[in-house]
């Protein structure tokens, strides 16, 4: 039998970690990673010196290596100084994990951590909230945790806040947005923040889901965690198991479509939206809205 | 070769062959896993053997 040869990284000629056109090994893989993310903030002026930046973490991978990753670059800028911030939805037999991870990462990195409950914000964890509610589990958390972040990031007078979308993340929500014909969503994405509102940044959106993934793992600080008893069927996994598909046929195609979608958004800022609302104060918490009223105060509100 | 995964392990009757292969038979997208044998992790393209054990991490999405 003929002896293996190893695939070899481009660079030094070590055993490659990653694979196709582009074979690397651990180090030079983890410099490919990080060189990425430090031309998108570069390109992007996505943190400046002196800045205030609340990290969004889950313990999930894509906040655990945000969260790593950032703590690496900003001791490059002058002043910056980052927080993570958990929100801990109350999700039985499936948060304690990643909250527990989540508080011995932002320890490990020497990062100022809060953690922060549905149960201190809304008044019951998420199982609690789903009961009388006619609305998914997925669409509760998700407004409530964005509802919970925002917050806090605008009440600490923090300017923007960091989370760990993906390049992925980024082509699932396009892609979303344009087979439900949210045209609304699609220029609100486009549209500049409004003053109740902290600036969004997402450093990882240059990076796919496998080079975050094997990023965190050459590093060490990835861990496999058990999947969300409410996950289920929908549309974004659809649309992912989608993208999976087509990347086998037809490379980087997930990252294409991504990267038209977002110049196409550039093109289309402060363009009126077809309903004709614009983003507004809500009228019961004061945050972001484009109604009276915003989608956490309506759900949290709203019992059958 | 035995491939262990989060919550199971797989027996694959396969030798020498690549592991893109290998992933296919145990009907896993070779796009969603990083693989690692003995500790390192190993390309997709890499020849695996039948006595080898593969640790797959499934690449969690979200988080």
């Amino acid at each position: 039998m003929a002896a293996e040869k190893p695939l070899l990284c481009k660079t030094c000629g070590a055993n490659a970690v990653s694979g196709g056109e582009n074979p690397l090994c651990a180090i030079h893989f983890c410099e490919m990673v990080e060189k990425k993310v430090r031309s998108h903030i570069a390109d992007k002026n996505l943190i400046l010196d002196n800045e205030h930046i609340v990290v969004a973490l889950s313990g999930g991978k894509d906040s655990t290596v945000l969260l790593y990753i950032l703590s690496k670059i900003i001791p490059e800028f002058e002043g910056v100084k980052l927080t993570a911030i958990t929100v801990d939805e109350g999700i039985p037999d499936y948060r304690e994990e990643t909250l527990a991870y989540a508080q011995e990462l932002a320890a490990f990195l020497n990062i100022g951590h809060r953690i922060v409950s549905f149960r201190e914000t809304f008044g019951e964890p998420l199982p609690g909230l789903l009961e009388k509610r006619n609305v998914s589990a997925c669409t509760l958390c998700g407004v409530l945790r964005r509802k919970i972040l925002e917050q806090e990031t605008f009440s600490m007078n923090v300017p923007k806040l960091a989370t760990g979308h993906s390049l992925d993340d980024e082509a699932e929500t396009a892609m979303m947005n344009i087979l439900t014909a949210n045209i609304d969503a699609i220029i609100n994405a486009a549209s500049p923040n409004s003053s109740k509102e902290s600036l969004r940044i997402k450093p990882l959106s240059v990076l796919n889901e496998y080079e975050i993934a094997l990023y965190g793992i050459l590093k060490g600080i990835f861990r496999e965690f058990p999947e969300c008893p409410y996950a289920g069927p929908s549309l974004r996994a659809e649309v992912r198991q989608m993208f999976l598909s087509m990347e086998t046929k037809y490379p980087k195609i997930t990252g294409k479509f991504a990267n038209n979608y977002n110049s196409l958004l550039s093109s289309i800022a402060n363009v009126e939206k077809p309903s004709g609302k614009s983003k507004k104060e809500c009228n019961i918490c004061g945050g972001p809205t484009s109604g009276n009223i915003c989608r956490a105060c309506i759900l949290v509100g709203t019992k059958e | 070769m035995i491939l262990h995964l989060s919550d199971n392990s797989i027996e694959i009757q396969a030798d020498n062959i690549p592991l893109k292969e290998v992933l296919e038979m145990a009907d896993i997208n070779p796009l969603s896993v990083i693989v690692a044998r003995e500790g390192t992790v190993i390309p997709v393209e890499t020849t695996v053997y039948s006595e080898d054990t593969l640790k797959v991490y499934r690449i969690s999405h979200g988080g």
